[in-house]
């Protein structure tokens, strides 16, 4: 009996049904196997590479202007772009949770099955929409819309520092956060939900059992429970939100100015890539890469912390 | 049959005078129309222990999750029969299923600790829920029912500590006195220790046998020695044909275990199923 696994025939190993000669088929097998991983590396070695390499002498140049200026064709400025990037994705997230978590909430605990299959199906129908139909719709049926009914209604609520109605042209920084957040909302509905109903039953009758009402339950035991889990549902959506490009360009006007009135035109990083790149020059271009690493960067910290809470959730929930 | 029931059925509770805490009137519970359990008439003794045995499927939980009307929120569950909290029907119109939540408490299979919640924060949850909100009275709350559930010598120094980081044992105790802090009249345990090792199995039942000076214990437990260690009545449900739980004997733990009525009840206690 001593560690028989280790003493099998090497052929033994790799057997793949039907074949006359295991010991050829594993030598085909691992090749490809090793082909594919060996171009895995390659291809995104020389992705990383080249992004970088490309905007390499912008960051040696003006790494700080790129960072805090504005402007774009002397020096150039990404602050608009960073800026409008983290306002309408944060918007947008913000949006997305308020009417995400109650919508998830619903999904789980009040509502009938029939109804609750109908809803989990259109949260997923609103997953499967191309970006670009999202931008038209954002741009020819929310646009003209919002020009005429929510700029003014949020107007008279007294919120003037967003703009003035008379002012504003359509596309707008609140609308492409407006359409960025139903853009996020099946990500974050759909996480959200999973991680609401997994937890455990018996806590939720242990609160039952204690007297507390269902809203109690829901308040003071499902969500904390789910907290954690939830921030990651949150960073998920966020950093989907970061990254959308077309939907975004199609609705925010892509004016590089630093803009705070939400309700006047800005841009983001994604969408001013996709919008400035045709009529750039080489120098241009490095700066646009020099952005693509910004956004990159942004990306991946967002999605890591969204990992990071997602396994957080999980150890909790291993320990109930 | 029905005869035969209610002779069987006779209470050593009523028969010796004791106060009744509960009382199960032809209680059936049944899912979508599916019956889980029926037959179950018996009376709870104040301040005794009352055990349900029987083997799997014979609807034990079932019938104890009826009696603080958990199955409320199950879709499709129903209850018939009465059941009676000091002569009042739980399931009447002047009831708060909320209110009689706190009047009859429940400790689960599992040790399950709030986990985003401290021992102290655990212990006093159930007041909270009920809207109490005075410090003075949330401290006292927490180290009478830690000290009921035999918790505070061992807990006292580190009250704000996650609840996750106490035993197994310790975290089943925890709940338990979670549960006490309401004051309830009667305590639900379902299978408490069947999650626990031995050492802290022993350590609960100890602890129910000076708990029942306080509070009403019905248990619902697989184990037929604990059964019989612990408790002063004992109900008896078995599956029957059409896979539906029955009562088939309630009386003092005693007779069941040495004398039972029913030759079914004689077969399982000695070990010849289940």
């Amino acid at each position: 009996m001593t560690n028989s696994s280790a003493q099998l025939p090497r052929s033994r190993r790799f057997v793949v049904g039907g074949s006359k000669s295991p010991a050829t088929e594993r030598s085909w097998y691992s090749y490809v196997l090793a082909i594919a991983w060996i171009l895995f590396l390659g291809v995104s070695a020389l992705f990383f590479w080249s992004i970088i390499s490309k905007s390499l002498p912008i960051w040696q140049k003006q790494a700080g202007t790129m960072i805090t200026g504005t402007g774009w064709g002397g020096p150039y400025g990404g602050l608009p772009m960073i800026l409008g990037t983290l306002q309408t994705s944060l918007l947008a997230l913000v949006l997305a949770v308020v009417v995400g978590l109650g919508t998830a909430i619903a999904i789980v605990f009040l509502i009938p099955a029939r109804l609750r299959l109908i809803t989990a199906t259109i949260v997923e129908l609103l997953a499967a929409i191309p970006s670009i139909v999202y931008g038209v719709w954002g741009l020819l049926v929310l646009a003209p819309w919002m020009l005429t009914h929510f700029y003014p209604f949020l107007n008279s609520l007294g919120l003037t520092f967003l703009g003035s109605p008379d002012l504003a042209s359509g596309p707008s920084i609140l609308l492409a956060s407006i359409v960025l957040a139903v853009m996020i909302l099946p990500v974050f509905v759909s996480i959200t939900r999973e991680v609401i109903s997994a937890v455990p039953q018996d806590l939720i009758e242990a609160s039952l059992s204690l007297g507390a009402t269902r809203w109690q339950v829901i308040a003071k035991t499902v969500l904390p429970t789910a907290r954690v889990g939830i921030m990651g549902a949150a960073f998920l959506a966020l950093a989907r939100a970061t990254g959308e490009t077309v939907a975004v360009a199609l609705t925010i006007g892509t004016v590089s100015n630093v803009q705070w009135h939400l309700f006047y035109p800005g841009t983001t990083i994604a969408s001013w890539i996709a919008t400035a790149f045709g009529e750039s020059s080489s120098v241009d271009i490095q700066a646009l890469m020099a952005l693509g690493v910004l956004l990159m960067v942004i990306s991946l910290g967002v999605s890591l912390l969204s990992r990071w809470f997602i396994s957080r959730q999980r150890k909790l929930l291993a320990k109930v | 049959m029905t005869d035969d029931l209610t002779t069987k059925t006779t209470t050593s509770a009523t028969s010796s005078g004791v106060k009744v805490a509960m009382q199960l009137q032809d209680v059936a519970v049944s899912f979508n129309g599916r019956t889980a359990v029926r037959d179950a008439t018996f009376n709870v003794a104040a301040n005794r222990v009352t055990s349900m045995i029987g083997p799997s499927g014979s609807g034990k939980t079932t019938l104890l999750r009826a009696l603080n009307r958990l199955h409320d929120l199950t879709p499709g569950a129903k209850v018939t029969g009465k059941i009676l909290l000091e002569g009042v029907d739980i399931y009447g119109p002047n009831i708060t299923v909320t209110e009689l939540r706190t009047r009859v408490g429940m400790v689960f299979q599992r040790p399950n600790p709030f986990p985003t919640m401290t021992i102290y924060e655990n212990a006093v949850s159930g007041l909270r829920f009920n809207g109490v909100k005075k410090k003075s009275l949330l401290d006292e709350a927490a180290e009478e029912s830690l000290r009921a559930a035999a918790l505070w010598e061992s807990v006292e120094s580190r009250l704000n500590v996650a609840a996750s980081n106490l035993s197994g044992g310790e975290q089943q105790r925890l709940c338990i006195a979670r549960a006490l802090a309401l004051k309830p009249e009667v305590l639900l345990m379902d299978e408490p220790t069947s999650a626990l090792d031995p050492i802290a199995t022993l350590r609960i039942e100890e602890l129910m046998s000076t708990l029942k000076q306080q509070v009403t214990i019905i248990i619902v437990t697989h184990n037929m020695q604990q059964a019989s260690r612990i408790s002063d009545d004992c109900a008896f449900l078995l599956m029957g044909e059409d896979r539906a739980g029955e009562l088939i004997e309630f009386n003092t733990t005693e007779k069941i275990f040495n004398s039972p009525i029913d030759s079914r009840t004689l077969d399982y206690t000695l070990g010849r199923f289940g």
